[in-house]
């Protein structure tokens, strides 16, 4: 039997032990076995060293926690989950949002925090963007470039992709720290999810590092490795990074977004 | 049946990430597409028999796999890449945005199944008798699928 005629899946079930025994008499006498088989073994090792068992699983967990929680939502209100509901909702939100914004903010807008790239625009008028809402007694409060922030301030991140596939969010504070918004893991996929306004799954809550903290937010087609960028995030010099108008050093190919936020103990609200 | 999920991925995330490689193409899509596949059968744990798992894994992960190509509809660059867009995209959209996040699929014998088993026989080859051992169907229950895509206009040669 020619090697290329055996179906893959017959080699993964021989070397999972899964295979039953006619088969696996079949693929003994078949030319090349060995060979594939050692492939896949080879193969294996190089994928468990890749992605860590410890790290993709707690990925895993947590897309199976989210998952569950969503589940549980649409089995208690199964009607908020029917089409037309979804239809009329996304509809009044989009009006009331863009509404709301115009009147409530006034004079912050997505190009405050859109700073130049290289590419051009993936979807006609949009670039990636990241808003950051800070939690007040009154409400969500969007904030802009230069905003005051405090220690303890529970701020929102979310993100608009236009169009971009991969991106990483992260900030930079006044100490050098690194904190990875997005994606979760610095192994994880910097996959993006597409919408109007996609928000982060879990809110931030600032530390007592000094002067200020530099939110940005890559983009990419063409994926991106978070651990990489994170090591040159982190070789930035700290002056660099406290003034707006600086840029990232990104190859072609990647934009940029970021917004500055000034800690201090007054609010701007 | 539970599962401890590390031991599971241990065992089987080798094979499902070379299956979402091949029909995927791309390192980070197939690696985020792995972990689906896990979130999927972990979802429906209890619902999973003590026999090996592997068959179920293979399918799901071509499952998800033709979702994230029928979401993309890329443009197919080989022969192979064609059939796997032709299988992907051969439904109705919207019947599929209906279904997009909360319907369980894998246990769902719907219409999903049939691009599954069209995959597999087209595709990666598996004869009609294969192709119903890995998907726990009959022989005739397979054909009769794959009369259904073909009904739906898809022309493919048989194997």
């Amino acid at each position: 039997m020619q090697t290329e005629n055996i179906p893959d899946i017959f080699y993964e079930k021989f070397i999972l032990d899964e295979l039953p025994l006619r088969r696996y008499k079949e693929l003994l006498k078949a030319e090349n076995t060995d060979k594939k088989i050692t492939g896949l073994k080879e193969s294996n090792s190089v994928i468990l060293d890749k992605y860590p068992p410890e790290i993709i699983c707690r990925s895993i967990k947590m897309r199976l926690k989210e998952k569950r929680k969503l589940n549980k939502l649409h089995i208690l209100f199964p009607f908020f989950y029917s089409r037309k509901f979804l239809l009329v909702i996304t509809a009044v939100f989009v009006l009331s949002f863009i509404g709301i914004i115009q009147i409530k903010y006034a004079g912050v807008s997505a190009k405050d925090s859109v700073k130049s790239g290289i590419e051009t625009t993936r979807i006609k008028g949009l670039s990636p963007y990241i808003k950051i809402y800070k939690e007040t007694k009154n409400g969500p409060v969007l904030l802009g470039n230069n905003s005051l922030v405090k220690i303890n301030d529970i701020l929102q991140l979310s993100y608009n992709s236009a169009g971009y596939r991969y991106g990483i969010i992260f900030s930079i504070d006044g100490n050098g720290t690194i904190s990875l918004h997005f994606p979760e893991a610095d192994t994880a996929s910097a996959l993006l999810k597409t919408g109007m306004e996609v928000p982060l799954p879990y809110a931030y809550e600032l530390d007592d590092a000094p002067y200020f903290e530099r939110f940005f937010l890559v983009t990419s087609n063409s994926g991106i490795n978070v651990d990489k960028f994170l090591k040159y995030a982190k070789k930035l010099s700290l002056s660099r990074v406290a003034d707006k108008d600086f840029n990232l050093n990104l190859p072609k190919g990647f934009r940029q977004s970021s917004i500055l936020l000034k800690k201090g103990s007054n609010q701007n609200e | 049946m539970p599962v401890d999920v590390e031991d599971f991925y241990r065992k089987y995330g080798p094979m499902v990430l070379r299956r979402c490689r091949k029909l995927l193409r791309e390192e980070e899509k197939a690696k985020d597409a792995m972990q689906d596949v896990f979130v999927r059968i972990l979802q429906n744990e209890k619902r999973l028999k003590k026999t090996y798992p592997s068959s179920l894994l293979y399918v799901t992960a071509t499952n998800v796999c033709l979702n994230i190509i029928r979401k993309e509809k890329r443009n197919p660059q080989s022969a192979d890449e064609e059939l796997l867009s032709a299988i992907a995209g051969n439904d109705d959209p919207e019947k599929q945005a209906l279904t997009l996040h909360f319907l369980d699929r894998l246990f769902n014998r719907g219409e999903q199944l049939t691009k599954t088993i069209a995959v597999l026989h087209y595709m990666d080859k598996l004869t009609l008798e294969e192709t119903a051992e890995q998907v726990n169907m009959s022989v005739s229950g397979v054909r009769k699928r794959l009369r259904q895509l073909k009904k739906l206009g898809l022309s493919l040669k048989e194997v």
